[in-house]
């Protein structure tokens, strides 16, 4: 017999076969479906993993990275930047910027008042009692910040705060201590406060000249004036007041020197030496600096 | 080129003939494509896989390890397949390379359940039928037989799989599948004790 029956079920049956088919179908497959797992990972995994799909990945993640960088520090400079904005603010003082020149002071450059040939507003503050809005608010200023100072430690007030103003200005530190130090850089800065204006009041013009060259005078009082103005802010955070109102006097002298035009004329010159004799302010620095000496400061 | 076959207990190795390919020819077959779309997670094209080849693979394990086994582990070998789809190279030896991972997993049945205790067909019970215990004694017969026999003769009798189909399934020549046919039926006539027909 054929086994073409056994091979693909075709030609003559085999009776054998078809019985033995018959009593073993039993066992035969019944089709169900496939149970595939909920989790397919291993599809997207491996259609995903190529070289190019890597190197896009890597390229994707350097950029996040260069992103977060670039984030966090511009985040850090704004900080910076309001630390020291907060603390300019916080006097309500002129604002210390680069030469030191007060950039948010009433304009420098502005026109002198015709009586006293000194910008408008420093009149307002000269004025006693404060006619003028500034000087209540200075005053204000003060005493809430002698306020707070009362209530500061010693070690949480100075160096911190003139540490932020150094740091953040660029500035050398000249004052992170204790108040002996700030008061010896006080004393010191008043010694140089004196032979500027000792220069200042003995300056005159040529004969038949209508106008000074006090250009060293200038230079050497704009830099003062950054250091008198950072000072000033150190010894009114500590509550150091006699030293305080020394400072905020010599301020609006130095401010007027530097603001002086390169060959001033006699009267403009004049104008602010009368000021100067009219505070004594030259004595007051003299007397200030002999305490000092007195101190062993 | 070379084709290592085994039948019964020989292995026999036949040269190919190198086939003339036609234009037509050389068009890839449905199986490699939806091998091939598999791969690509297409997950409609596994389960026709699974539709085409379930069956040869329930034989493959049907000739190694016992009847109520046999469904779980058809759906482990297809599991396993989708897994290590990737590593396959050539979407025409899908069949092969399942039957292999079939063989594979029987063997690791065996190693695991060999700690506790053999499982055989012989279980009788007693509400099982004459025609049940036929059954299940012609099935131990036959997995007594040589390896190529027990696997095609099962996936003839039992599957109801053609030679033809066990051929392509499989990615057995079909001139192996005949002699192994022709020659495990012989060997299962003498066992069972049935005349030869002439």
């Amino acid at each position: 017999m054929s086994d073409d029956y056994l091979w693909d079920g075709s030609g003559e049956t085999d009776p054998d076969v078809e019985r033995l088919e018959n009593l073993l179908s039993r066992y035969r497959h019944q089709p169900a479906p496939l149970k595939l797992p909920v989790d397919r990972s291993h599809f997207a995994w491996s259609r995903l993993y190529s070289p190019q799909t890597a190197a896009a990945a890597a390229i994707v993640l350097i950029f996040i990275i260069a992103m977060l960088s670039y984030s966090l520090l511009r985040q850090g400079s704004r900080l910076a930047e309001n630390k020291v904005a907060t603390a300019n603010e916080a006097g309500d003082k002129p604002k210390v910027e680069g030469d030191g020149i007060n950039k948010e002071s009433p304009d420098l450059s502005a026109p002198r008042s015709a009586s006293h040939g000194q910008p408008a507003m420093t009149a307002k503050r000269r004025k006693p009692g404060g006619e003028g809005i500034t000087r209540p608010r200075v005053e204000k200023v003060r005493r809430d910040s002698f306020n707070a100072a009362k209530e500061r430690t010693p070690e949480d007030v100075s160096a911190p705060y003139l540490a932020e103003v150094f740091d953040g200005r660029g500035k050398e530190r000249i004052m992170t201590g204790s108040v002996d130090l700030l008061e010896a850089e006080a004393a010191r800065h008043f010694e140089k406060a004196q032979v500027l204006l000792r220069s200042f009041r003995n300056a005159s013009a040529a004969k038949g000249e209508s106008t000074l060259d006090i250009s060293y005078e200038k230079e050497m009082s704009r830099n003062l004036l950054s250091r008198n103005i950072v000072l000033r802010r150190g010894v009114e955070a500590r509550g150091i007041y006699p030293l305080e109102d020394v400072l905020s006097s010599l301020e609006p002298i130095l401010i007027d020197i530097a603001n002086l035009a390169e060959k001033p004329s006699v009267d403009d010159v004049n104008s602010i030496k009368q000021r100067m004799r009219r505070k004594e302010i030259v004595a007051t620095l003299q007397v200030y600096s002999a305490q000092a000496s007195l101190a062993g400061l | 080129m070379y084709e290592i076959e085994m039948t019964g207990d020989l292995l026999l190795v036949v040269k190919q003939p190198q086939p003339v390919l036609a234009p037509s020819e050389s068009v890839p077959s449905p199986e490699s494509l939806l091998v091939d779309a598999a791969r690509r997670g297409d997950q409609g094209a596994f389960g026709r896989l699974y539709d085409l080849y379930s069956r040869m693979v329930h034989g493959i394990l049907l000739a190694r390890v016992p009847w109520h086994e046999v469904d779980d582990l058809v759906q482990d070998v297809f599991l396993q397949a989708l897994r290590n789809l990737h590593t396959l190279r050539n979407s025409g030896a899908f069949g092969g390379w399942l039957g292999m991972i079939a063989r594979n997993r029987a063997m690791d049945f065996h190693r695991r359940t060999r700690e506790n205790e053999e499982l055989t067909d012989n279980i009788s019970t007693p509400n099982t039928s004459e025609a049940e215990a036929e059954a299940a004694a012609v099935l131990s017969i036959i997995k007594e037989m040589p390896e190529a026999y027990r696997e095609t003769l099962i996936l003839r009798l039992v599957e109801g799989m053609t030679g033809p189909e066990i051929a392509s399934r499989t990615g057995l020549t079909a001139a192996s599948v005949r002699v192994n046919l022709h020659r495990g039926m012989k060997l299962l006539r003498e066992k069972l004790g049935m005349e030869e027909s002439i």
